[in-house]
């Protein structure tokens, strides 16, 4: 159901209007899912789109055997003005929403926006954010945990995406949504796959696929025969990230992937003289690891970070049957 | 004086980025004081680039003149982020980041983080004292204006006195200072004062003429400069404010603003100091009135605002009871 969850007039006209969609009870667990924080980050919004379809035809009984058994909210919109350019933020204030938060019930446009956001998840038991991978940078489909503890990587085991990143939140992210829902006491988790500007229709399948099955491990919708699954995971800290740096500066071309293992010592890439095309560095994996972020743009500057490893030591497996 | 380049990395295009500091030495011996200025985190504010070029030429001209006046050293970091400097822009404008949200600690190897990282550690490991001079968003005009959060007005508020600023503001602690500039190195021990004034894009040149003064005084009073050059006036003291002695005015309505007054003007509680209008149907929304009776320190001068958005703050004559 298509709630309105602000409205304001503007100068000219036409208010803005930013909605949600939510099913199910209103007392059981409850789950939020927000999207388009920034307004270039396209996998977020398809999938919020297709969740919503598929949460409608399950209320319609178009969907055999599943049920809501829980609230599901999904706020597809947040940074409105900024999806109306295609850009990160809204140029009038340029500044980032996703370090906004809590915002102001009275106070500028996106300070109110962000409060509207958090005062209609307060409730939520689990919040999903939706990202990509920082602008000109690719990442693999991975999961970002706050604040680890045992029940969060279980939680986050259901949500598939094989990779869990546990990400230092120092204080200058206090105002992240994250950090607000893990200060409200949700268990906030971020599902990063690809990169801005791209809708990349591989990485969207699986972040439905984990959310979905994240919904039915937790007991927010059921299915009449199927079971949901835990899946096999591996959980990487933060000390144990490797940034790869250039040495010089040019045109990168990147000869790894996204997503897989690289080896000490592994050709990464190379950078190129922009002007003359000769080859100025072989850019090689200083560790062993998995490519979980990848240099996306070919202009770099001398020491730009090209690659992030999630080195081997210190991962903690756990099996779907653990 | 000294020409230092702290940090410099080539660009792909040719040219290098180079972030550049000027020193001045004291006469002999070791340094009373280091005293250091900065300028640019946001490319759009110019005021304080404004204010370095009035301080190096007046040290310069002293150095050459009366050397043994340099009892203490100076430090002068007049363009703090040249990308966005050139460009105009608030923000770093390859990566849409502001550096000023990135000091301390803070996660990531991107180029700007990693310039904001450098400039950090550089400043804090060269002073004692560090004045971070900023102008005002696109949308406010500020009267010059130290703010100091409450935590460090014991320590900072003596020091804020001998500047020419028109008010002191002592305001609570809120999260999006934990990744600024002042607030990392007031956390590391390193006074640090913020500077407010004027708008973004513009100089006001009678402000950065009243700051330029009260930085010599400032500089005199730490013992950095045994005398200062006939021609720096003697200086007024600032008001100061405290939380509760603030009032502001905010939009009820979503227009245009157009006001009737000027910051620095007196202002009567009640007294109407703008208009909120509708442009389309031609019909005034609002006749805005001062909050209280003070000093107008803040004024809306970018016109479009939605309702909430802030559009004057009055340093009030006197605080209301609790």
């Amino acid at each position: 159901m298509k709630e309105e969850i602000l409205n304001i007039p503007t100068p000219f006209g036409e208010p803005l209007i930013l909605y949600k969609n939510r099913w199910g009870p209103e007392n059981g667990d409850s789950l939020s899912i927000v999207s388009g924080l920034q307004g270039d980050r396209l996998n977020g919004l398809m999938v919020a789109s297709w969740l919503s379809r598929f949460l409608n035809d399950i209320e319609a009984g178009k969907e055999t055997g599943y049920q809501i058994r829980g609230t599901i909210q999904i706020f597809p919109i947040v940074n409105y003005k900024a999806w109306e350019t295609g850009n990160p933020v809204w140029h009038f204030d340029s500044q980032d929403v996703d370090l906004t938060f809590p915002g102001m019930e009275v106070g500028e446009l996106t300070e109110t926006v962000c409060n509207a956001v958090i005062r209609h998840t307060a409730e939520a038991d689990y919040g999903l954010i939706l990202q990509t991978g920082e602008k000109h940078y690719e990442d693999a489909p991975h999961v970002k945990l706050i604040d680890p503890n045992r029940k969060r990587r279980n939680l986050a085991r259901s949500l598939g995406l094989h990779i869990g990143r546990e990400v230092e939140e120092p204080p200058s992210l206090v105002l992240s949504l994250a950090r607000q829902w893990d200060l409200m006491g949700l268990h906030p988790f971020i599902l990063s796959a690809g990169k801005t500007q791209t809708y990349h229709p591989r990485y969207c399948d699986l972040l439905m696929d984990g959310i979905v099955n994240f919904m039915r491990t937790e007991g927010l919708l059921s299915h009449n025969r199927e079971k949901a699954s835990l899946r096999e995971m591996a959980f990487f800290d933060a000390q144990n990230e490797c940034p790869v740096l250039t040495r010089e500066a040019g045109l990168f071309y990147t000869e790894s992937v996204i997503g897989t293992a690289v080896g000490k010592g592994d050709k990464l890439g190379e950078v190129r003289d922009l002007y003359e095309g000769g080859v100025l560095e072989e850019v090689c994996a200083p560790e062993e690891g998995y490519v979980v972020t990848l240099r996306d743009h070919p202009m770099v500057h001398e020491k730009e970070l090209v690659a992030v490893l999630l080195r081997e030591k210190n991962q903690r497996w756990f099996w779907p049957f653990g | 004086m000294k020409t230092q380049t702290l940090l410099s990395r080539s660009s792909p295009l040719g040219s290098s980025l180079n972030i550049v500091k000027q020193t001045f030495s004291a006469h002999r011996g070791k340094p009373v004081q280091r005293v250091s200025f900065v300028s640019g985190l946001h490319g759009d504010e110019l005021e304080g680039l404004y204010l370095c070029h009035r301080l190096i030429q007046a040290l310069r001209q002293l150095q050459e003149t009366q050397p043994e006046v340099f009892q203490g050293e100076v430090h002068v970091y007049p363009a703090a982020n040249p990308p966005a400097l050139n460009q105009g822009t608030r923000l770093w404008p390859f990566y849409g980041s502001d550096m000023n949200r990135m000091m301390g600690p803070h996660p990531g190897a991107s180029l700007p983080v990693q310039i904001s990282q450098e400039i950090f550690k550089d400043i804090k490991e060269s002073s004692d004292l560090v004045v971070d001079i900023h102008a005002s968003n696109l949308h406010l005009k500020e009267l010059p204006q130290i703010r100091i959060i409450e935590e460090f007005s014991e320590e900072l508020l003596p020091l804020a006195l001998q500047t020419h600023t028109d008010i002191i503001w002592i305001h609570p602690m809120a999260g999006v200072f934990e990744s600024t500039l002042g607030y990392n190195l007031n956390k590391s021990n390193i006074p640090s004062l913020v500077v407010e004034t004027g708008i973004c894009l513009r100089i006001e040149p009678d402000f950065v003429n009243r700051l330029f003064h009260g930085m010599m005084h400032l500089l005199h009073h730490q013992g950095v400069l045994a005398s200062l050059p006939a021609d720096i006036p003697s200086i007024p003291s600032p008001q100061v404010v405290y939380p509760r002695g603030v009032a502001q005015a905010s939009a009820k309505h979503s227009g245009l603003f157009v006001s009737r007054v000027a910051v620095g003007q007196r202002v009567g509680e009640d007294e109407i100091i703008g208009q909120l209008l509708d442009p389309v149907e031609g019909v005034v929304l609002e006749e805005v009135t001062a909050p209280g009776n003070g000093l107008l320190f803040t004024l809306r001068e970018q016109p479009v605002v939605h309702s909430g958005a802030l559009l004057a703050r009055v340093a009030l004559d006197r605080e209301p009871k609790p």
